[in-house]
């Protein structure tokens, strides 16, 4: 317990020091460096296994169709509220026009690369569920808000991945 | 990042440390964040994962432990003639490490002795002893009268 003058003192001195440097840069660098390897180990995968399983591919892009609808059905859906005030929102609208787009695309790569961009998708989900359930907790730390961004610049980029080379094997 | 910078700072006592502590902090609450079951604040959860980067890369010393029956003892003190903060900065820095810590976990951050002894890893009688500690060597360093 601290007397009443000290605590006064005490809480006087500042609780937040900003460092004399922008630490973010560094600090998502070794995040995605964390996440690298996985995302090497799935590439590597989709290069080994991508000319076997072209004719496969693009059968399967086709029957899947009905899938990506229902699935861009589902991503479509109205925004949470919470997460309206976080993040660009043309980034947010481009994550949501690949999310259209990701599934039939998806069904449309070779069954090992689909597994790892599955797994990749998955991975940066299943980050951003749990950077939502910390939000709803905490909704205003800046740490939380700046993981979402980040977050939500991964999904992009693995979706960007995923539907370029979709593309690619559907031209083939 | 203020806050937990800000603790790292006040902990390691150099800007650099600091710095390296603070990023550390951030990637490990990245990476731990799973665990995170929301029973705390997430300020305090962050909190104390930058204690325990800051306490990992600091070298083992073996302090003195304080009397024991030390932080039993409550009592008043005042602070009748106005202090400079950089004066309080520099006597806390001066502190020894683990009555620092718990000064700065208790005093400044304002965490009870249960928390605080959970961040450090020491039993709530130390860090009460701590406390005691840390405030006489405050009270000597600043040059103020005990009123015990």
């Amino acid at each position: 317990m601290t007397t009443p003058h000290e605590t006064r003192r005490l809480d006087e001195l500042a609780q937040e020091i900003a460092p004399a440097r922008d630490l973010w840069p560094a600090i998502a660098a070794q995040i995605e460096a964390d996440a690298a390897p996985a995302k090497a180990r799935a590439a590597a995968r989709a290069r080994r296994s991508f000319a076997p399983w072209l004719p496969w591919a693009v059968t399967a892009g086709l029957a899947l169709v009905g899938t990506g609808l229902w699935w861009s059905q589902r991503s479509g859906s109205a925004l949470d509220p919470l997460l309206a005030g976080i993040g660009d929102p043309a980034l947010e609208t481009e994550r949501q026009r690949l999310a259209a787009e990701v599934p039939g695309l998806l069904d449309a790569l070779p069954v090992e690369a689909r597994f790892g961009a599955t797994q990749s998708l998955d991975a940066v989900r299943s980050a951003r569920s749990q950077i939502v359930a910390a939000l709803r907790r905490d909704a205003n730390d800046p740490a939380l808000r700046e993981w979402l961004r980040d977050n939500q610049q991964q999904e992009v980029r693995v979706m960007q991945a995923i539907v370029d080379v979709g593309t690619q094997t559907r031209m083939l | 990042m203020g806050r937990v910078h800000g603790l790292c700072l006040r902990m390691t006592r150099r800007p650099d440390r600091a710095e390296d502590c603070t990023q550390q902090a951030f990637i490990n609450a990245w990476r731990a964040l799973p665990t995170f079951e929301g029973r705390s604040a997430f300020g305090s959860w962050l909190h104390r994962i930058a204690v325990n980067v800051v306490l990992s890369q600091r070298p083992v010393t073996f302090e003195p432990l304080p009397d024991a029956g030390a932080g039993e003892v409550e009592h008043e003190w005042s602070l009748d003639t106005p202090l400079e903060v950089g004066a309080i900065e520099a006597a806390i820095d001066a502190l020894p490490p683990g009555a620092r810590d718990v000064l700065i976990l208790s005093g400044i951050y304002g965490y009870a002795h249960t928390e605080t002894a959970a961040m450090l890893g020491i039993a709530e009688g130390t860090c009460k002893a701590q406390l005691f500690r840390a405030r006489a060597l405050l009270r000597t360093a600043l040059g103020l009268e005990d009123d015990r």
